[in-house]
């Protein structure tokens, strides 16, 4: 029980990371591949202030808030202004620094030997884990909620055409440049604050934890879930992490011979999905023409389908947001 | 609203291209900017636009009593100013719709803010009947889609520039690409608008016929300089422009 709530828990932060991928990339055309950077020098944030500086949790939550802005700020600065093949290179060196600063700053990070223990921030006797988890679904919920709103809100419609075409909207009297900047310090701060909430989850850090896969994990989730829908982030991190991490490798009836080469056919599987995906799907399971309250429609449908449950709504919802894609195709086409 | 050129330069790689000695486009409502191909029109435009920095010189754009050096400040700034441009090339924002692009167009940058993300508002009544009444007057294909053929797109261009209501528009061959009578509509919507004084227009084109019809002033360009001004008739009289530009 206690693993499955700390895989929950880590499910949603991936999530959190994913929708403010969906932000910076999906919406504004920022491809931030230091994902890890900003989430890694969050939690070692944290942990420092923690460990070593004896801060309570949201003390040092608060210092980190703070320095997390003035790092994404100003590394905003240099590189949002450059091409975008400029801000992917420049984004996994950030990240890559933060990894290395975690090995070599031992004063403050104790290096490879690990930095330990991070106490969980609500002290409830046996209730620590699930309090954390309802705190971080409430969170998510919370950005989901705000993501969605941020679709059908003018600065999201500026966002987009920021991301279509960034001169053009300049000539129309748009700040592109601050709309990117503000978005960018925003976006990679929270991406930061999760960094943070993942060191009382981990309890205690190494340097091995800020490695690129999370970067590539959140990118795949995101790709594959429809990096331009409001819900692609959600969605792409339930079929990847959710299914793979947490369903299969950790609840599936595997026999013990086979239980070895789980995690490796994980691996296979991510693969095979994203190729297969990007293939038939190019923008992602939901395209951003699929509308939320297409999904929502298509979800009751599939409810009331009764008996057949879970799996009949899947195939009602695949069938109503391919329609109405198709539709939305056929009218396009005309 | 009028533009003031001085000294104005633009060189490549030490490779001058444009060279404006001094320069006032705007007295006359409606002007033409004419000139052969690789003259430097286009250059001129991104220049006044702060979208192409100039290697040397000044542009102040006027407005009543206030002079505004435009040298210091960044593009955006020129469009809030009230100084738009519609593009020679096909220029888009391929994910809005075509309703979403005018949307964007007339909403004050102000009002893109992150508080306005709780209200969820994208529009309001003001803006969607002038989006209507644009509608009415010009035929898309399907104009709550978006944008299909390249006419479509130019179009949707130049609708853009004008309901964002410029107080002065500067147009990059604006035919190139569009259907002959969508062209002399666009024309007389502008017409209408320079007459009204709501702004004033700067053409650039290659369709002489169009700058002799609706210019009341023009500017003959050719190897960077401005070698000639006057009306239509002036202008088609002048040896000089006879000679470098319509080859007679």
């Amino acid at each position: 029980m206690a693993y499955l709530i700390f895989s929950l828990s880590l499910m949603l932060i991936y999530i959190g990371l994913a929708q403010m991928l969906h932000v910076q990339f999906g919406l504004l055309g920022i491809p931030n591949f230091g994902v890890v950077g900003f989430w890694g020098l969050g939690m070692y944030a944290v942990g420092v202030m923690q460990v070593q500086l004896g801060m309570s949790f949201v003390d040092a939550m608060g210092l980190t808030v703070v320095l997390l802005v003035i790092a994404s700020y100003f590394l905003g600065r240099l590189i949002l202004r450059l091409e975008r093949q400029a801000i992917l290179c420049a984004t996994i060196a950030f990240s890559a620094i933060i990894a290395l600063l975690a090995v070599t700053e031992k004063w403050m990070t104790m290096g490879v030997v690990g930095l330990g223990t991070i106490r969980h921030p609500f002290r409830v006797l046996g209730l620590e884990e699930i309090l954390f988890f309802l705190f971080l679904l409430a969170l998510i919920v919370v950005m989901q909620i705000l993501i969605l709103k941020l679709h059908k809100s003018r600065l999201g419609r500026l966002m987009v055409a920021t991301r279509d075409n960034e001169e053009l909207a300049a000539s129309l009297g748009k700040d592109t440049f601050q709309v990117k900047i503000v978005a960018f310090t925003l976006t990679a701060t929270i991406m930061g604050v999760l960094g943070g909430l993942s060191a009382p989850l981990n309890q205690f850090l190494t340097p091995n934890m800020i490695v690129p896969s999370i970067t590539f994990a959140v990118w795949i989730s995101l790709v594959l879930g429809g990096k331009e829908h409001a819900l692609g982030a959600m969605l792409g991190v339930f079929v990847t992490f959710g299914l793979f991490d947490i369903l299969i490798e950790t609840y599936a009836p595997v026999s013990p011979e086979f239980a070895v080469v789980v995690p490796n056919m994980k691996l296979f599987f991510y693969g095979a999905l994203l190729v297969g995906v990007l293939v038939f799907r190019p923008t992602g399971i939901l395209d951003r023409k699929i509308k939320p309250e297409d999904i929502s429609a298509a979800l009751s449908r599939g409810m009331s389908t009764g008996l057949a449950g879970a799996g009949r709504g899947m195939q009602s919802f695949a069938k109503v947001a391919d329609e109405k894609l198709i539709n939305r195709k056929k009218e396009d086409d005309q | 609203m009028k533009l003031h050129m001085r000294d104005l330069t633009k060189a490549y790689h030490e490779h001058p291209v444009l060279n404006v000695a001094e320069a006032t486009l705007g007295m006359h409502g409606l002007e033409g900017l004419i000139g052969p191909n690789g003259a430097g029109k286009s250059t001129l435009m991104g220049l006044l636009t702060r979208r192409i920095a100039a290697t040397t010189g000044t542009v102040e754009l006027e407005d009543g009593d206030a002079r505004h050096p435009l040298n210091p400040i960044r593009s955006h700034q020129v469009a809030n100013l009230g100084l738009v441009k519609t593009n020679q090339r096909i220029q888009g924002f391929e994910s809005l719709t075509i309703r979403d692009n005018l949307r964007l167009a007339a909403t004050a940058h102000a009002n893109e803010t992150y508080r306005g993300v709780l209200d969820q508002n994208q529009t309001n009544d003001a803006i969607e009947a002038e989006i209507d009444d644009y509608l009415s007057q010009f035929t898309f294909a399907d104009p709550d889609g978006f944008a299909k053929s390249g006419g479509e797109k130019k179009l949707l261009d130049i609708l853009r520039c004008l309901i964002f209501k410029p107080r002065m528009l500067l147009m990059d061959e604006p035919t190139a690409g569009l259907p002959d009578d969508v062209t002399a509509k666009v024309m007389d919507m502008v017409r209408a608008k320079v007459k009204s004084g709501e702004m004033t227009v700067v053409i650039v084109e290659h369709d002489l016929e169009l700058i002799w019809n609706y210019c009341a002033y023009v500017h003959f360009l050719s190897e960077g300089e401005i070698l000639f001004h006057g009306t239509p008739d002036d202008v088609k009289n002048n040896r000089v422009v006879a000679e470098k530009y319509m080859g007679v």
